[in-house]
C-alpha cells in the first residue's frame, strides 16, 4: 500500500514535469487512470511509461503538428533549448537510478553455492589431518 | 471503401491502431480505452497511460477523434469521452485493407513455398 502511495506521488511529479499545455488538459485524466490501472499493469510500467511521456511531450513541444502532415509529418518551428535538454537529462538521469534502486531492491543478489562451502570445510579438514594425521581419520585426497 | 483501397496510407503505429479500433465500436473514457485494447490484444499489448495520452492529443490534432463530457451512470462524476470521427473511420478502415493486402501476399507466398517443399 505504501508502496503504491510512493508509485503515486512519483507519478505525480512525472505529470507536474510535463508541459504546461498537456499537464492542464490531460494530467487529472492521467491520474485517474494510473489509480485504476496501475495494480494491472504494474508501477515499473506505470512510471516508465510516464517518463518516456513527459520526455515525449516536451521533444514535441517545439513542433507544430499540422492534420495534413499526417501522423509523422511534422515542422520544427523552433530549436531545443540547450536549458531544456538539460532538464530533460537530469531528470531521466534521476528516474533511471530510481529504477534502477526499485529493480536491485526487489532482486535477490545470488548466493554463494552450497558445494562451495562443503568444499572450504574439505580444505580445512585436509589441512587439520596434514598436522595431525592420527587424529583425523577422514581420507583426503 | 473503394477509395481506401486505392489509397496509399502510412502505415499507423500500432498504439494508434489499437486506441482507433478500441473506439470503433463505442466512446470510452480513458481508462476505457486502456481496457478494450487489452481486451482486443488479449492482453498481449498494453498501452500505458502516457502513451494512452500521447496518441489521444495526435488524434484529437489530426482530428480523427473528438472528445466531450460525460457523466458517469453510476456516479455523479463527469468524465471525458473520446469518439472516433468520419475521418478516423476511414483512416482505420484504409488501414486495415492495408494490412489485409499484407496477409493476403504472405499467405500466397506461404502457401508456394509449401508447394515447392
Amino acid at each position: 500500500m505504501t508502496r503504491l502511495r510512493c508509485a503515486r506521488r512519483v507519478y505525480q511529479l512525472l505529470l507536474a514535469l510535463h508541459p504546461a499545455g498537456f499537464r492542464e488538459r490531460f494530467a487529472q485524466e492521467m491520474l485517474w487512470v494510473f489509480d485504476q490501472s496501475v495494480a494491472d499493469t504494474g508501477v515499473c510500467h506505470a512510471l516508465a511509461d510516464g517518463t518516456l511521456s513527459a520526455m515525449k511531450q516536451w521533444a514535441a513541444n517545439d513542433v507544430s503538428p499540422r492534420a495534413d502532415d499526417g501522423m509523422f509529418g511534422r515542422v520544427p518551428t523552433q530549436s531545443l533549448s540547450p536549458q531544456l535538454l538539460a532538464q530533460v537529462t537530469i531528470l531521466a538521469t534521476i528516474v533511471a537510478l530510481g529504477f534502477f534502486k526499485l529493480l536491485t531492491q526487489s532482486v535477490p543478489l545470488p548466493q554463494p553455492p552450497k558445494h562451495f562451502e562443503v568444499r572450504r570445510a574439505g580444505w580445512v579438514l585436509c589441512g587439520a589431518r596434514k598436522r595431525h594425521p592420527e587424529q583425523v581419520a577422514i581420507p583426503c585426497e | 471503401m473503394a477509395h481506401a483501397e486505392n489509397e496509399t496510407v502510412t502505415p499507423l503505429p500500432a498504439a494508434t491502431l489499437y486506441v482507433l479500433l478500441a473506439l470503433a465500436s463505442e466512446d470510452r473514457h480513458g481508462y476505457g480505452i486502456i481496457q478494450e485494447v487489452s481486451r482486443l490484444s488479449s492482453a498481449t499489448y498494453r498501452v500505458g497511460s502516457g502513451t494512452l495520452y500521447d496518441n489521444l492529443k495526435k488524434l484529437l490534432q489530426l482530428e480523427w477523434v473528438e472528445d466531450y463530457e460525460a457523466q458517469e451512470s453510476d456516479s455523479s462524476e463527469t468524465r471525458r469521452m473520446y469518439r472516433i470521427t468520419d475521418e478516423g473511420r476511414r483512416v482505420l478502415a484504409a488501414d486495415v485493407t492495408r494490412m489485409k493486402r499484407i496477409v493476403r501476399v504472405a499467405n500466397r507466398m506461404l502457401a508456394d513455398e509449401g508447394g515447392r517443399a
